[in-house]
């Protein structure tokens, strides 16, 4: 039997969720001003999105790129290492997602959905939950306001953005982007169920959103 | 000196386990019972410290303290065996900065492990073990979880023979890959196994526990608790008064107590970030332990809870 399935979901917790929340609370600290910003490009994108589609479909790849990268060269390595070993694979797999976001953004005709309101409307709503809702849905109650995770600055809600530019990207893109945002999601979600966090649904919930979408697109 | 069975000199440790002096430490602090490690016949006290999860604490200051308070409130307790893994992120760092903080590095029995699949960095990865607890060397290193144990235990048992480790074991946990592991328990020169076992997972008394008897290896049990969910699920009962037969002052106690009543258990080690449960933990070693009769019980009333 090969050694990685001996281990269980159990084994996933590495770390308590107070030593986990503490790590948030103090390196969203140590990234103040970083919050205003990204919400500030976050509600950019979301207007261009509405007012100049591809230039904003444009603009989420590109501010989800730049999410990746801000995940491989801030959380990971300088805090997140701090309880877990992993980080380095995971860095490498956010910088390859970056990639072929950056390629998406550049390429004529990776977005060529954004042109379909259907498409729009549905990169929308899933950005608009990775940006406005993620973060204060990941707050427990009576949390600290520190702890919110916000696009570009925490996993979660980088891995939801990159899920909102799948609706607008031509096929060949779409499935390109959607194995790393998948696992993911997973690895997410079984981090957060490991330290008893609700929020664990969250990103598959988003992943569940954006399939049905893409179904859905399908037909019209 | 006439031969004696690896089954007889374990048997007689056990025997004398009570009357056994823990490792040298203050002479004013209570002891622990300790036991032998058949192998080697060095006595450890028979409660030690896990650090998976509750010493991974990064470079939180404060939690840093919390766990240095621990780990001075088990040293004063008369424990002495902590118990550490690559695989617990900076856990072995944090042990390492309490061990400085307290000046104490030369009083544990330092367990740590090799966790890597590839061949090439086990050793190198003992060494920054070592350098990040600050000890001269280990009194154990285990192949954790069998992984790659083809490569390890060569180069752990070499390690051995040059002095530069005490004691040589294997881990697993959760009742994985117990065949396999029975195997290396049939084939391999080792002091020591890890493994779990409460009153609820009992799969290792059926083999791994004789078997280490009968080869002579000491047995370090981990996860004593279920990590937490076993305690978590029996504090919302009242412990029941006939608990008292064996000294049990909690269900904590009562957990530890079981194992160490099992005559192969050498060395239980529960992890906790909690003083006051350290010293709960290190009282459960001493006084009475529960019969075949009282642990019988004990199991059936925690399995229809």
């Amino acid at each position: 039997m090969p050694d990685w399935l001996s281990y269980s979901l159990g084994d996933a917790q590495i770390f308590s969720a107070r030593a986990y929340d503490r790590l948030v609370e103090r390196c969203m600290q140590e990234a103040w001003p970083a919050q205003p910003l990204v919400l500030v490009l976050g509600l950019a994108v979301l207007v261009m999105l509405w007012w100049r589609p591809m230039a904003g479909a444009r603009g989420l790849a590109g501010l989800a790129a730049f999410s990746g990268v801000s995940m491989a060269a801030g959380w990971l390595p300088h805090c997140y290492a701090e309880l877990h070993w992993a980080t380095g694979w995971m860095a490498a797999g956010f910088v390859l997602q970056a990639l072929l976001l950056a390629a998406v953004a550049v390429s004529p005709g990776a977005l060529q959905r954004a042109a379909s309101p259907g498409a729009r409307a549905g990169a929308v709503t899933l950005f608009t939950f990775a940006w406005a809702a993620m973060p204060w849905l990941s707050l427990p109650t009576g949390a600290s306001a520190w702890r919110a995770e916000l696009i570009g600055l925490m996993p979660a809600p980088s891995i939801a953005m990159t899920l909102a530019v799948v609706p607008l990207c031509a096929s060949p893109w779409r499935f390109l982007l959607l194995p790393l945002a998948l696992a993911g999601v997973l690895l997410d979600a079984v981090t957060q169920a490991s330290i008893d966090r609700a929020q664990w649904m969250l990103l598959p919930l988003e992943a569940a959103a954006m399939a049905g979408m893409l179904l859905v697109l399908r037909r019209i | 000196m006439p031969d004696v069975s690896p089954r007889r000199r374990f048997l007689a440790s056990f025997a004398l386990g009570a009357a056994v002096p823990a490792l040298a430490g203050p002479p004013a602090v209570p002891l622990v019972p300790a036991r032998m490690v058949p192998s080697t016949r060095q006595a450890i006290p028979t409660v030690g410290l896990g650090t998976w999860i509750t010493f991974n604490v990064g470079r939180d200051a404060q939690l840093r303290a919390e766990c240095t308070r621990v780990v001075q409130a088990f040293l004063d307790g008369g424990g002495r065996v902590i118990d550490s893994s690559p695989m617990y992120g900076s856990s072995q760092d944090v042990v390492g900065h309490a061990l400085r903080t307290l000046n104490m590095a030369g009083q544990v029995f330092g367990a740590d492990k090799v966790w890597t699949g590839d061949e090439a960095k086990g050793a190198a990865q003992a060494e920054a073990s070592r350098q990040l607890w600050g000890v001269p060397r280990f009194a154990l290193l285990q192949v954790h979880n069998l992984l790659n144990w083809q490569a390890h235990l060569p180069m752990l048992l070499r390690m051995k023979a040059e002095g530069r480790v005490g004691h040589v074991g294997i881990t697993t946990s959760e009742g994985r890959r117990h065949a396999e592991f029975e195997q290396l328990m049939r084939t391999q020169p080792l002091d020591f196994v890890q493994f779990t076992y409460n009153p609820l997972d009992r799969e290792a008394e059926r083999r791994l526990l004789p078997l280490a008897a009968d080869r002579g290896m000491a047995v370090l049990v981990n996860r004593p608790f279920q990590q937490g969910a076993l305690t978590q699920r029996l504090t919302r009962h009242a412990l029941p008064p006939w608990t008292a037969e064996a000294g049990a002052a909690s269900w904590a106690q009562l957990v530890l107590k079981f194992i160490l009543a099992h005559p192969a258990v050498t060395c239980v080690i529960p992890a906790t970030t909690q003083v006051a449960h350290v010293r709960e933990n290190l009282a459960a070693a001493r006084g009475p332990l529960p019969d075949a009769a009282l642990r019988r019980r004990i199991t059936e009333h925690l399995q229809a809870l």
